[in-house]
Formats: structure tokens, C-alpha cells, sequence
């Protein structure tokens, strides 16, 4: 259902996949393309729009994301700059950001989606690939042949 | 702020999982980063499939004429190397080792970059050493200048000096305005300072018998700093024809001469980074001072200014 508040924005409710709903303004939601192209295709008219990719924890954030971003121009980058990296932080194991980063991607909010790989490429970058494979819980999987181009690509001499 | 999670989602904790674009979306953040891509495709072959074998970050290279000593000339060029801190993965509060690598070809061996490293560390120790970047911490600090020798009609030349050199410009982002200006220290001439600039057909050598051996050379908000084994510090003035050595520091206080000391630019101010090592107690420390240009002498360094320094 949508409702209009006083200053006439027009509200729409999102469902998490748990259950959880959340009236936005219609302009934080549309940050979303995929909300955005739902409301367009008439799916807020009847009650909430379902994300049954999303947890309510995660879309928490992601609303936070998108109210902030709706309401700042482009005057204020560098404050906005400042935020996003306060925001990732505050998200800041790799778990929380790999939700986010499914959520931004099913979403389509590319600002968010940037943003999150951009962090997750920075803690990457700093780690031992044993570290990141611990971390994420991923098996060292390669082949000896592969094993072996791998190590050769690792490797620097000393003069 | 939300409120932190617990450490593990039963959802997407398990990154293999995640879809491929993703994936991919990460690899091309790492499109600037020669090592972040080296890492990513470390992990495992899912990630190594979604990314592209890299490319090392593109080197700089610009022959300079020769440096002529006595009755010898030796063939130059300045190279643009990439220097990194390198840091045993598992341990946490070690003092990162800077290298310098000219990633050409990836068989070009690494150097240690002097003297920002321990004095302790001893480069023969390494010498035809390998070692696999999987099992360190590795970040891109700068990129620093060296002159490497060149063979020279074909035939190597013998053991030729090493050179200190300072540059007024990334070999990248030469400008027809700007120009390029090299200043290097020329250890078989009394360690005196040579001057290019760009155009120039030969090297000019400066000599001023109020400074000798000069050791090290540094260029930060458009000048060219060096010091010399007394710690005078001078700036070099290398307008159009001419090159003058303009003393700024008279000589410091040291009792002792210190290899392993450095000039360092941090928020506009210069700092001098020297490395004690006490052999009787195997005591290593670092002592950082300031230069006030104004007053011309050393000074002790705020709190603030040792918070910003790199040495910190």
C-alpha cells in the first residue's frame, strides 16, 4: 500500500526475507533500480514489495545507504566520501560485507556495489592468500600444475 | 550505525558461493594493484579463472648521457622502481622490509631499499635468495628513482658505482613545461652533485669545497635537498644555465657518521630519520628530527609531526 506523508512524499513498504518491513520514501527505495522497476511495473500498489533475497539486517543498512544518498547533492562529495567509509566500517567483517555486496548486486545500486567491492578488494589486498582463504572459508583447490604457475608467479628474487 | 553482527552468517559465509560477476567485480578493483591481483589469483582456482594473469605496473625508463670521472665513462639509466613493505604474514609486530623492484620482467631481481631498512640487514645475507610473496604482507609504499648502469658498446661495464639520484618528476607525467631534472651524487668525484636537466648534452658537476661527500639527495616541494657526511643540508638551485649549492643547515651535531640516515618529506616539512644500531646491547632505534628552515637549525619534532612522519 503506499502511503503520502504531510510534505506529499509518497511512502512504500519493503519486506525482508524474515519478515521485517520498512517504510522508505519512495526516492530512497528507487535508488534501487530493481525496487525502482518494480514500482514502475505497479507492484507497491498492493500492499509491500517482497525482497525475498534480503534480510532484515542487511536491508537495514542498505536503507541507511540509500537515505543518505537521496538526500545529499553533489556539493557535498567529500562529506558523502567520508560517510561511505564510515559505513563500511561499521560493517566491517567480511561476512557483513559479502551480505551487503549480494543485497547491492540483487538491488542493483551500483554506488553501494562499488563501494562494497572496492572494501573487500582492500582487505584482499593486505592478506596472505592462506589468511584470505581462512577468513572466507574457502579450499585451496588447485591442481599441481596450477599450484606450481602460482608459485612462480609468487616469487621474487633477490638481487 | 547498525549494530555489529556475530563473526558468522550460516548465509554467505562461504565465499566460493558468491556469483561469478561478483567475483569479477572484485578482481577489477584490483585492476592498480600488480600484488592485490597476484593475491587474488592465489586463493584458489574459482578466483584465479575470474581474473587475468597481471600485468606489472608499467616502468619508466630515460637514458641520460654519460658520467664522465677521470678517464672513465659510465652509460646510465634512470629507471622508475616500485618500492614495497614487506612483512612476514604470521607476524604481526615486525618492522617491514622496503624493497625496491623494477617489475620490467618479473624475473628482475629485488633490492633493499637503503637506508630507510635496518641497518642489520645485511644484503650479501640475501643475495640469490627467493622468496614467495604468499607468505607476506606486501604493499605498493611509492615508487623511487635509481640509475642502473648500462653496458656500453655492447660490453658490460665493470662494477660500476652505485648512484644516488633524485628526480623532479614521475617518468610518467613528464610535462613540456615542467621538464625533468636529475641530481645525482657522483661517489668517484668526492661524492659532488651532478646536475641534468632536460636538453642538456652533458651533466654539470658541481664543486664546493664548503661541502664534501655528499650522501643523500631528495626532492620535495620543488627543491632538491642533500646532505652531506657533516650534515650541512644545502639546496640545490638549478635555474636555466646555472647550478648553485645554497647552504640552508650548517653542520649538525653529530659525533659520528651514520650511514643509515635519510631525509624525509611529511606534510610539507623535512625531517631527518637516522637509525642507531649499539652493537654492545643490540639496540636499534630510530631518532627523528626537524628541519625549521627559517631558523636553519634542527629542532625536535612535535607529537603531531611524529604521528605524520612516516618513521612513526
Amino acid at each position: 500500500m503506499s502511503i503520502t506523508t504531510e510534505n506529499n512524499e509518497k511512502m512504500i513498504t519493503l519486506m525482508s526475507s524474515d519478515g521485517e518491513e520498512f517504510v522508505v520514501e519512495e526516492a530512497v527505495a528507487a535508488q534501487s533500480q530493481t525496487i525502482k522497476h518494480l514500482i514502475e511495473d505497479g507492484c507497491s500498489t498492493e500492499g509491500s514489495i517482497p525482497l525475498p533475497n534480503v534480510t532484515g539486517r542487511v536491508l537495514s543498512e542498505v536503507i541507511q545507504y540509500c537515505k543518505k544518498h537521496s538526500s545529499s547533492d553533489d556539493k557535498e562529495e567529500k562529506e558523502l566520501e567520508a560517510w561511505d567509509a564510515e559505513f563500511v566500517k561499521a560493517a566491517d567483517d567480511h561476512v557483513a560485507l559479502t551480505d551487503l555486496m549480494m543485497a547491492a548486486n540483487f538491488l542493483d545500486i551500483k554506488g553501494l556495489l562499488d563501494l562494497v567491492a572496492q572494501t573487500l578488494a582492500n582487505m584482499i589486498t593486505g592478506k596472505s592468500p592462506e589468511e584470505v582463504r581462512r577468513m572466507w572459508n574457502i579450499k585451496n583447490d588447485f591442481t599441481p600444475e596450477e599450484a606450481e604457475k602460482v608459485r612462480k608467479e609468487n616469487q621474487w628474487a633477490f638481487e | 550505525m547498525a549494530p555489529r553482527r556475530p563473526q558468522t552468517s550460516p548465509q554467505y559465509s562461504r565465499w566460493s558461493d558468491l556469483p561469478s560477476e561478483l567475483l569479477e567485480k572484485i578482481g577489477s578493483c584490483l585492476q592498480n594493484s600488480y600484488i592485490g591481483i597476484l593475491r587474488f589469483r592465489a586463493v584458489c582456482s574459482t578466483w584465479r579463472r575470474y581474473s587475468s594473469t597481471p600485468l606489472p605496473p608499467k616502468i619508466q625508463s630515460l637514458t641520460l648521457p654519460p658520467i664522465v670521472y677521470l678517464n672513465n665513462s659510465y652509460q646510465y639509466v634512470l629507471k622508475e622502481l616500485a618500492v614495497y613493505s614487506v612483512q612476514p604474514a604470521h607476524l604481526h609486530n615486525t618492522t617491514p622490509l622496503l624493497l625496491k623492484q623494477s617489475l620490467e620482467s618479473t624475473d628482475d631481481p629485488v633490492m633493499i631499499l637503503k637506508p630507510l631498512n635496518s641497518p642489520l640487514l645485511d644484503d650479501r645475507k640475501h643475495r640469490g635468495l627467493v622468496f614467495d610473496l604468499r607468505d607476506f604482507k606486501v604493499n605498493e609504499m611509492w615508487f623511487d628513482h635509481c640509475l642502473l648502469p648500462r653496458g656500453h658498446d655492447g660490453s658490460r661495464t665493470v662494477n660500476p658505482p652505485e648512484v644516488e639520484v633524485a628526480v623532479s618528476s614521475s617518468l610518467c607525467n613528464i610535462g613540456d613545461d615542467e621538464g625533468l631534472t636529475v641530481v645525482a651524487i657522483v661517489p668517484r668525484l668526492s661524492s659532488s652533485l651532478a646536475v641534468w636537466r632536460m636538453g642538456d648534452k652533458s651533466w654539470t658537476i658541481t664543486r664546493d669545497r664548503r661541502f664534501q661527500l655528499f650522501h643523500s639527495v631528495s626532492y620535495f616541494n620543488d627543491k632538491f635537498y642533500a646532505m652531506d657526511s657533516k650534515r650541512n643540508i644545502v639546496v640545490i638551485d638549478c635555474d636555466k644555465d646555472t647550478v648553485n649549492i645554497r647552504q640552508l643547515v650548517a653542520q649538525g651535531n653529530c659525533n659520528e657518521w651514520n650511514p643509515y640516515q635519510i631525509l624525509v618529506e611529511s606534510l610539507g616539512d623535512i625531517f631527518l630519520v637516522q637509525r642507531e644500531f649499539r652493537r654492545q646491547d643490540n639496540i636499534e632505534r630510530c631518532v627523528v628530527e626537524k628541519l625549521d628552515e627559517k631558523e636553519g637549525k634542527w629542532v625536535k619534532p612535535s607529537r603531531d609531526d611524529l604521528r605524520a612522519s612516516p618513521s612513526h
